[in-house]
């Protein structure tokens, strides 16, 4: 796939860039800024933007500022955000911001340490490039611990596992296998989860949902 | 009428008054004034010289007037630098330095005169008794001179105290620091509280940055770089017990590398939670409440931002206060709330436990204090034995 990187930091930069032409993937543009980043999706229109949250000019959080930017001006074009935060407020903002169109392009949130589980990372940038959501396993699991009376408190131990282990794109069996259960038993498992969060069949893509509701209880109350 | 311990030790018994140290002390601190008398007349001899003169003897006078029995004067404010002319103190300073040039004066000439007589009546009695001495050229005066010596004698301590008494008053009348002047002074302090504050939250912000930016992005990267050495190894070592040797020492690095990192976020959301700079005090507030094992609530509504320093510091009272509360009153509910209005902020945290909370309770308590009292604000402790337990941190509002 066509992929446009921003990361301030040269030796991640080039390290990313070899890692994704390892693939077989296409590097169209490497920029150090947010600005450059804006500038080089509408030149190159790519198929995902992978960028890092913190970077120039203001080097607080313009990358993801410039990612949601993207997410309302190219709702096609899949965000991958690569973060040192397990900050949910920032993963909220991202993948609450619904992407329009059929064709709405997927929204990933993972923790740079991430890139280097090699395999899990190229497998969530399939999973964006393909319209899905993809969480940090870490990020789910700190949301997952915070205290608050939520309808997620509503979920068994097993429920949440299996909600934490869809937040990061794994299909069914993958999931089946990850916990050595059958298929048929995680199938059991998302049933009662849609149930306990009151998602209706008809709700379209249910497990983004689910995942939404769960990133929801992590958002400020104030926009 | 000002307080002095040697006047009221003579008021109240002038015969006892004798034997106290007063006469002493007064009769020293006359006599340093006498001295430094010479150099005020110097001074006001080169005009230049003055304004520095007359401060340095208001500094001395301030410590000296407690050898007259008073309370020692409270000083300028510090770090006030070199004496600016517009400053009412410095004018008041001044006109302490020219009193004194006629108080030492007065002081001088009566020593000096006092001194020669009593020598003098001691002279008249060796005369009397008919020993014969060169200092006196006229044995007439004899008989008169030893009545006054004896007068002088007796009467000095109180001549003594009072002139001491005199130049103290006008001394505590002219260099105490006027209300306005205390005020400016409050207001000076709270300003380098701030600024301090400020510092001290740019000193995070700094250490918080080199972590991110160079510590945080060593070891993501060192974890990218070892993904890819994964890589190479299972292209270039036949599968077999070689590479998952060489794979397992991989992982084992991996989970370091990670476990590293984990540390460092924890550490770098201590300094400075993400969420507090982003989106603010009530965001962070509300934040944190999620993230105690026990139900907490948050009420900041329609609380705008503050100053960073300002918002830091609640930040740090507040989540002190949580912890405190699990930690000391196991509670089954806190409740933290947030209100501002145009000039004041108050931070309430409130929890259900146990009570008894004190300073007692560790340094967390101690570093609430000291954090409220550098905004210049107060913190209410109301925490009953039984519960329940109120920490209000009350602050004015910086603009």
């Amino acid at each position: 796939m066509r992929v446009v990187i921003a990361e301030d930091a040269a030796l991640m930069r080039e390290g990313l860039t070899a890692l994704l032409q390892r693939f077989g993937h296409q590097v169209v543009h490497a920029a150090e800024d947010a600005d450059e980043l804006l500038r080089a999706v509408s030149d190159h229109r790519p198929d995902v933007v992978i960028t890092d949250v913190r970077m120039p000019p203001r080097n607080l959080d313009d990358g993801l500022r410039a990612a949601l930017t993207i997410r309302a001006e190219h709702p096609g074009i899949g965000i991958l955000v690569l973060s040192q935060y397990l900050g949910d407020a920032y993963a909220a903002k991202l993948i609450a911001e619904p992407a329009n169109g059929p064709r709405g392009g997927g929204a990933g949130y993972l923790l740079k340490d991430r890139v280097g589980r090699v395999t899990d990372f190229m497998h969530s940038l399939d999973v964006i490039a393909g319209g899905g959501i993809v969480i940090d396993p870490k990020v789910v699991g700190h949301l997952m611990s915070s205290g608050r009376p939520h309808a997620l408190d509503t979920l068994s131990e097993r429920e949440r596992e299996v909600l934490g282990r869809m937040a990061t794109g794994e299909s069914n069996a993958h999931i089946a296998a990850g916990l050595h259960v059958t298929e048929g038993a995680v199938v059991k498992h998302i049933g009662n989860i849609f149930a306990k969060l009151g998602l209706q069949a008809q709700d379209g893509n249910r497990r983004v949902l689910a995942v939404l509701t769960y990133l929801q209880a992590a958002r400020p109350e104030d926009p | 009428m000002y307080h002095s311990a040697a006047l009221t030790a003579l008021r109240r018994s002038p015969v006892r008054f004798w034997f106290t140290r007063w006469p002493w002390t007064s009769l020293a601190y006359l006599a340093i004034g006498a001295l430094l008398w010479i150099f005020t007349l110097l001074a006001f001899t080169f005009i230049g010289t003055i304004p520095y003169w007359a401060r340095w003897i208001a500094t001395a006078e301030r410590h000296r007037v407690r050898l007259a029995g008073f309370r020692p004067i409270p000083g300028r404010p510090p770090g006030a630098g070199l004496p600016g002319l517009q400053e009412p103190l410095l004018w008041r300073e001044i006109a302490f330095a020219l009193a004194h040039m006629l108080i030492g004066l007065f002081s001088f000439v009566a020593l000096i005169t006092g001194t020669t007589l009593v020598f003098a009546a001691i002279v008249a009695v060796f005369v009397l008794a008919g020993v014969d001495t060169p200092l006196i050229q006229d044995p007439s005066q004899a008989p008169l001179l030893v009545p006054v010596g004896l007068l002088i004698v007796v009467a000095s301590p109180y001549a003594v105290t009072l002139l001491a008494y005199v130049q103290g008053a006008l001394a505590t009348a002219l260099l105490s620091p006027r209300a306005e002047e205390l005020q400016t002074q409050v207001a000076s302090l709270a300003r380098a509280n701030i600024a301090e504050l400020d510092r001290f939250e740019g000193e995070r912000q700094r250490i918080e940055r080199d972590l991110h930016d160079g510590t945080q992005q060593h070891l993501a990267t060192s974890a990218m770089r070892l993904g890819m050495l994964e890589l190479d190894v299972r292209e270039t070592f036949p599968p077999g017990p070689e590479q998952d040797s060489a794979l397992e020492s991989l992982e084992a690095v991996r989970r370091e590398t990670e476990l590293a990192l984990d540390t460092l976020r924890d550490v770098v959301h201590g300094l400075r939670p993400r969420t507090l700079i982003d989106d603010g005090l009530g965001a962070a507030l509300r934040e944190l409440a999620r993230r105690v094992p026990i139900n907490a609530t948050v009420d900041a509504e329609g609380v705008g931002r503050f100053a960073l320093p300002v918002e830091s510091s609640l930040y740090y009272i507040a989540s002190e206060a949580v912890t405190n509360a699990i930690k000391h009153a196991t509670p089954d509910h806190i409740h933290i709330e947030l209100a501002a209005t145009f000039d004041r902020i108050m931070l309430t945290v409130s929890d259900d436990g146990l009570g008894g909370a004190n300073s007692a309770h560790g340094t967390g308590m101690v570093g609430m204090y000291e954090r409220t009292s550098l905004l210049s604000g107060e913190l209410i402790v109301d925490s009953p034995p039984g519960g329940p337990t109120r920490i209000i941190a009350d602050i004015p509002r910086p603009y």
